[in-house]
């Protein structure tokens, strides 16, 4: 991958090493684990009932031109991650101004 | 600052391994950029689940004091707690890592300058790491965390 956002190594005994890159959700900071040689267009996925990994087809939000995760996707709207720190935290800040918190 | 925190648990599939978050008086914000999960106890084949997961509250449980990576660093903010006996408060959905791991199997992830996991700087909301399937055997998670 290009420019990975992350990276995770697996070491286990009586197995091969696992290295994967990672990208983050624009949306909500969701670590993807991505297939290796499909430039961000091929998703790792865990399957819970058999924790096993599945492919899935990536996603990409063009209006803030990131990948996406696909809860993210499925959602359908773009609210970038930092728009949701900037409300959490002036929502805070108005909290500690009306004397309501700290 | 730069901080290293060390979570130690006997896995549970309904009490949370720990948690990192914003002091609930002086809040800051907090990346989390390296992640260590492995287990300590005697080798055996043992599926793992771990969850990173958005809290808003930290629930109960005992305390760990982050280090600072730079001893000369001031004391941090930031609040972490090991051990749970009262569940965080998790946000639906805000799943931020899922892993599947066998007991034997020790995993790294490492996140870049623009993928690091970001809590904000509001009272008590943090990260959360969990345990969904598992079984009653000790795991440890290493967090490094930078507070802004």
């Amino acid at each position: 991958m290009r420019s990975p956002t992350g990276y995770a190594t697996i070491v286990e005994p009586d197995r091969p090493t696992i290295e994967r890159d990672t990208t983050t959700c624009g949306h909500c900071q969701r670590v993807i684990f991505v297939k290796p040689g499909t430039a961000c267009t091929v998703y790792l996925i865990v399957d819970r009932p058999t924790l096993t990994w599945r492919e899935a087809m990536g996603a990409f939000c063009r209006v803030c031109m990131r990948p996406v995760c696909l809860p993210c996707h499925d959602h359908g709207r773009c609210t970038p991650w930092e728009k949701m720190l900037e409300a959490s935290e002036a929502r805070e800040r108005f909290l500690q101004q009306a004397g309501i918190r700290g | 600052m730069n901080l290293a925190i060390d979570y130690h648990r006997t896995a549970s599939t309904t009490a949370s391994v720990g948690t990192v978050s914003a002091d609930a008086t002086r809040p800051r914000r907090g990346e989390v950029y390296d992640l260590l999960f492995g287990s300590e106890a005697a080798a055996a084949d043992n599926p793992f689940l771990y969850v990173l997961q958005r809290c808003t509250a930290p629930g109960t449980s005992t305390a760990v004091v982050p280090q600072p990576l730079d001893p000369a660093d001031a004391a941090t903010e930031m609040d972490a707690g090991e051990n749970h006996t009262v569940e965080p408060t998790y946000t639906a959905a805000a799943i931020l890592l899922e892993i599947p791991l066998n007991q034997r199997a020790t995993y790294r992830w490492i996140a870049t300058e623009g993928g690091r996991l970001i809590f904000p700087a509001t009272a008590s909301n943090g990260i959360g790491i969990a345990t969904p399937t598992s079984s009653a055997v000790a795991v440890t998670v290493q967090a490094h965390v930078n507070e802004r």
